[in-house]
């Protein structure tokens, strides 16, 4: 408190360019607030209107509260033959590629990690270039020579073969990092100790690594469930699409939309993606790991 | 248990850095035995060649007569404690204890018990074992460390500077522990440590070592009392040794235009008009107020206060020289002393190549290696 004596003393010369700063203080809070405001708004209209919409017996394209509240645009939605079905194949490329990717990610990251082999960072960046063309517009006629080649035009598994080969290269790169800020006594004193590599990878490596997989988990999954190009390219069969593909259906052949099957095919779509993300941070808890965000 | 041989060891890492030249070195079963010296003198880089972490370019290594040298880590029957303990985040106390049977496939009940039998041993007990790493604190954690050590019955234990990363009073009281445990195991202990006090306090016998090479290899009071060359003379002692340039003349040592007295167990190897390098450590002079036939005469510059010792800095010439003095004998700054090393306690290095000057006249710097047991 005796601190405080000696400003009062001073006050009087300071008085007007101390108000003058208060005001601009005030003035820049203010502008921030707004800017935020601005800024969440802009996010946050769009999923006010999913919330919203999916109840509307007439929904428009406007955010606001059901004007005719009904829960009869899921019964109507259910009559489509492809939208549940098409939830249930993204269920299954999500976690198929999900799977995949974990399981080939995990290995090579910790062998690219740990082994020291000349031009491993060259290699690292070479593949995740090619990664980004290899699921882009690009690169969309070969992937289907190839695929048809293959004998995998229109199944499931050339869709997750592509999609898994489009995502490891990043995975890799992510996982890399987790593995990169173990210590190496942890795998030291487990190799004194008698370990094999696959024992210090099951009981040391990974277990460290689990909010990395965690990330990596999400992230496809949420890749694979918003990609329209590949499924839509690969599979012929509406019965094997996905939810991200089957999403246009609800267009009428004029081009106009049917707002009413749309949006609450749309909250269905959102949900499980919402759910998952919560429950993995709920379990993990998404920190930041080397710059990047789960 | 088991004794270790190091035959002509040598690492070079890849860019020509020598971290071991062609080292030998024989630890005898149940010795603690201390590797000493500077970062960067090749110390760890012997521990971890003998942990099979490191693969020397030549050279071997045996372990109770077996030669390990190409056998993997986990097949030389050794147990290691890192700097940073190398506990595992995600596994509790007792997992971590008992990681090492876990490796060999030791059943889960048997694991705990275990973990149970050597943690009651270290006073790590209760729920401590349930706990996670994170939660123990720093002598905890290294008590966990050293548990998972023993529950793996080596032949050998490794230790990298395991008492670094504790505070100074849990350090000693760590040091104590650690001594008596191993004196209670028998089993042989390399201990790698840059603390020349810890080393001093806690080996039977120890390596100075510098650049890859070993510059003593004696016990520790061989080591402080005589050290074997200049490195090793200012390397230990926590006073650093006073090394002062000196001529011999006839019958005397002449130190800045002061003459002192020439050690009677050096007298036949000087030669008059050698230039050599005395070491007196401050703990051996004797500061007087009163002038004294064949000392150093000087000026009070500095005090330091020490606890039960001053540490006094005299300015003699153009030299610096520090004494010890006991409480009650402190001079005042500004006061005119006389120096006097203790009888039989001044060393006498050649300037040239640092080597002693007298006793064991011996090859400068690979005076250990391949002397002892080299079949």
């Amino acid at each position: 408190m005796d601190l405080d004596r000696p400003i009062p003393a001073s006050a009087p010369i300071r008085q007007p360019s101390e108000s003058a700063l208060v005001v601009r203080r005030l003035l820049s809070r203010i502008g921030f607030y707004l800017f935020v405001v601005i800024v969440g708004a802009y996010f946050a209209l769009p999923m006010v209107w999913l919330v919203f919409a999916p109840f509307d017996a007439h929904p428009t394209l406007t955010a606001a509260p059901p004007s005719a509240f009904t829960l009869g645009n899921f019964p109507d939605l259910l009559k489509d033959p492809y939208a549940l079905p098409s939830l249930v194949n993204s269920v299954i490329l999500a976690v198929a590629t999900m799977v995949l990717v974990v399981a080939a990610a995990a290995p090579a990251a910790y062998a690219l990690s740990r082994v020291r082999i000349p031009g491993r960072d060259l290699l690292l960046y070479v593949l995740l270039l090619f990664s980004s063309v290899v699921t882009g517009t690009a690169a969309m006629v070969p992937l289907f020579l190839l695929v048809f080649d293959l004998g995998l035009i229109n199944t499931q598994v050339g869709v997750v073969l592509v999609l898994a080969g489009g995502l490891i290269p990043a995975g890799i790169f992510i996982l890399k990092d987790f593995v990169d800020s173990m210590p190496k006594s942890y795998e030291e004193s487990a190799r004194v100790f008698g370990a094999s590599s696959f024992q210090i990878l099951r009981d040391i490596v990974l277990p460290y690594a689990r909010p990395g997989l965690a990330v990596i988990a999400v992230w496809v999954v949420v890749n694979v469930w918003s990609n329209f190009l590949i499924p839509f390219i690969l599979l012929r069969d509406p019965g094997q699409l996905p939810a991200a593909v089957v999403v246009y259906n609800f267009y009428t052949e004029g081009g106009q939309a049917n707002l009413r099957l749309l949006s609450s095919f749309g909250l269905l779509y959102s949900i499980p993606v919402v759910a998952m993300y919560l429950f993995v941070n709920r379990r993990y808890g998404f920190r930041f790991y080397g710059g990047i965000k789960g | 248990m088991a004794d270790l041989e190091i035959r002509g060891l040598t690492k070079v890492f890849p860019g020509g850095v020598r971290a071991l030249d062609e080292l030998s070195l024989h630890i005898e079963d149940g010795e603690f035995f201390a590797l000493l010296g500077p970062s960067g003198c090749g110390k760890t880089t012997l521990l971890r060649s003998i942990a099979g972490l490191e693969t020397p370019n030549s050279g071997k290594i045996l372990i109770g007569g077996r030669d390990v040298t190409r056998l993997p880590p986990g097949a030389r029957d050794l147990a290691m404690v890192f700097q940073d303990y190398a506990l595992y985040p995600h596994m509790t106390v007792a997992d971590n204890i008992a990681y090492p049977l876990k490796v060999r496939g030791v059943g889960r009940k048997e694991r705990r018990d275990t973990a149970e039998s050597v943690g009651r041993s270290l006073q790590i007990q209760g729920a401590m074992l349930d706990r996670r790493p994170g939660q123990l604190s720093g002598g905890q954690q290294q008590r966990v460390a050293l548990a998972r050590s023993i529950a793996y019955r080596p032949h050998v234990f490794l230790f990298d500077e395991p008492l670094s990363n504790l505070d100074a009073r849990l350090r000693l009281e760590a040091r104590t522990f650690l001594k008596q445990l191993q004196r209670d195991l028998g089993v042989t202990t390399v201990y790698v440590t840059h603390d020349q006090a810890e080393a001093l306090a806690l080996a039977d016998r120890m390596a100075v070592m510098e650049q890859g090479r070993i510059r003593q290899l004696d016990t520790p009071s061989n080591c402080f009392l005589r050290p074997a060359n200049i490195f090793v003379a200012g390397f230990i002692g926590s006073t650093p040794m006073n090394l002062l340039p000196a001529t011999v003349q006839d019958g005397g040592l002449d130190v800045a235009g002061r003459k002192l007295l020439i050690p009677d167990a050096i007298r036949a190897q000087a030669k008059v008009g050698d230039a050599v390098i005395l070491g007196a450590r401050p703990e051996y002079v004797s500061v007087s107020a009163t002038e004294l036939p064949d000392s150093l005469g000087g000026i009070v510059r500095v005090l330091e206060n020490l606890g039960v010792d001053s540490l006094v800095t005299v300015e003699v010439g153009d030299l610096l020289v520090k004494a010890t003095v006991p409480e009650e004998r402190v001079p005042a700054v500004g006061d005119q002393v006389w120096l006097q090393p203790a009888q039989g306690r001044l060393l006498v290095y050649r300037q040239d190549d640092g080597e002693q000057v007298g006793a064991p006249p011996v090859a400068p710097i690979e005076a250990p290696a391949l002397a002892p047991q080299a079949g």
